[in-house]
């Protein structure tokens, strides 16, 4: 995710490294909803930290896979096909928050659309992978 | 503001997508509110996965790994330091040294036992998810909305089945004995009905001992197609083709399993 986002493979290595330190070393409990936590925060420092590298660019994001990068691991293929079940323009928002770090304002300007539209289409997408990727996920709690 | 547009807000937090002010507003409210406060957490457990769907450009140089753990292992948060600092007491300074070895020890100690905990929860839940996804792609494969086909060469034993559930809206492929595609190219399924043109069903690959197991997205056209009456197998370019370039090398007729 962070040469996706950066673009720079010796910039991607540097945030993974202080990423995972930095969350190693944070104040948390142990037990399986600290792993789940430990998940979640270590992938939102990773992103964040990806984003602000590349915020002098204007890389267009997507979700789109280049031929012969499909994931290999089953989580991967479920997050994948949860994607792909998307209209585009909810893959679109999705990929320009997430992966483009930009804001809802900042969406709504460059899809030409209200603000209201914008968090309607996050909230429908998020709403539907959560719905499809929940299932698995909580079984194995 | 209401509920609604309040809970309308919380994927655009979980993203991280809000500006300052709206972000202090919705903190404020979920600080109250247990029913946001729960969307949230969930949507950014959720969002957290998003990484999954980053294309994998290369693979992580093998170094990475050991530079990852070794930095973990070597930086120690600026607050303990300090914390340390600050509960020093003004003892003579060998009692204050030995206090200051002792507490150092105990907190290593702490730390490293806090972190092989942690580092087997993380495992364990790593294996829990696989485990569930394959036990959620396992109980796919029963009930009476799943429809199957079994498609072979003629005369030959079935080497593939291809279950669709209705419910999840999701084709599963199992194959055996099937060999890889060819370097640059993909095995791709075909939904064929009569007097229509093949509808595909998505693309999969065999691994080296010609088994495979895929999940396919059920596609808007195949839905919205009525009855398939046939499946077919071909091999075409990586990536997939609108249309098959070559004659099905395995077909076979849709079923229900009960």
């Amino acid at each position: 995710m962070a040469l996706f986002i950066t673009n720079d493979r010796r910039t991607a290595e540097r945030i993974v490294t202080a990423a995972f330190a930095s969350t190693w070393h944070s104040d948390r409990d142990a037990g399986p909803a600290a792993a789940k936590s430990f998940f979640s925060l270590l992938m939102a420092t990773v992103r964040t930290k990806a984003v602000v590298a590349r915020t002098a660019r204007s890389t267009p994001v997507s979700f789109d896979r280049p031929n012969g990068h499909q994931p290999t691991n089953s989580l991967g293929m479920a997050v994948a096909m949860a994607l792909r079940d998307l209209p585009e323009s909810q893959q679109h928002v999705l990929a320009l928050a997430y992966f483009g770090g930009l804001g809802v304002g900042a969406i709504a300007s460059e899809l030409r659309e209200p603000v209201s539209h914008v968090k309607v289409n996050l909230h429908a997408a998020l709403g539907h992978l959560r719905s499809v990727l929940a299932e698995p996920r909580g079984r194995a709690q | 503001m209401s509920h609604e547009q309040w809970t309308g807000s919380a994927a655009a937090y979980a993203l991280g997508a809000l500006d300052a002010d709206e972000r202090a507003a919705f903190e404020e409210h979920v600080a109250t509110c247990a029913t946001c406060r729960a969307e949230a957490d969930e949507l950014r457990e959720t969002a957290a996965m998003l990484a999954y769907a980053a294309p994998a450009r290369e693979v992580p140089p093998p170094a990475l790994r050991e530079r990852v753990l070794r930095e973990a292992r070597e930086v120690r948060p600026i607050a303990s330091a300090a914390t340390a600092r600050r509960k020093a007491p003004a003892f003579p300074w060998l009692a204050a040294a030995a206090s200051l070895t002792l507490a150092v020890l105990a907190g290593m100690q702490f730390r490293s036992e806090r972190s092989e905990r942690q580092r087997l929860a993380v495992a364990l839940d790593s294996v829990r998810s696989d485990l569930a996804v394959r036990d959620s792609m396992v109980a796919a494969f029963f009930g009476p909305e799943v429809h199957v086909v079994s498609l072979s060469p003629t005369g030959e034993k079935p080497s593939m089945r291809v279950f669709w559930n209705h419910t999840r809206n999701i084709f599963i492929v199992t194959a055996f004995n099937v060999p890889p595609a060819p370097q640059g190219k993909t095995y791709q399924l075909w939904a064929i009905r009569n007097g229509k043109a093949p509808l595909s069903m998505g693309t999969f690959n065999t691994d080296a001992t010609g088994r495979a197991t895929a999940i396919l997205a059920v596609g808007n056209q195949i839905n919205d197609g009525g009855f398939i009456d046939l499946c077919g197998l071909t091999i075409e370019p990586a990536g997939g083709s609108p249309q098959p370039t070559e004659q099905p090398r395995l077909m076979g007729p849709w079923r229900h399993t009960d």
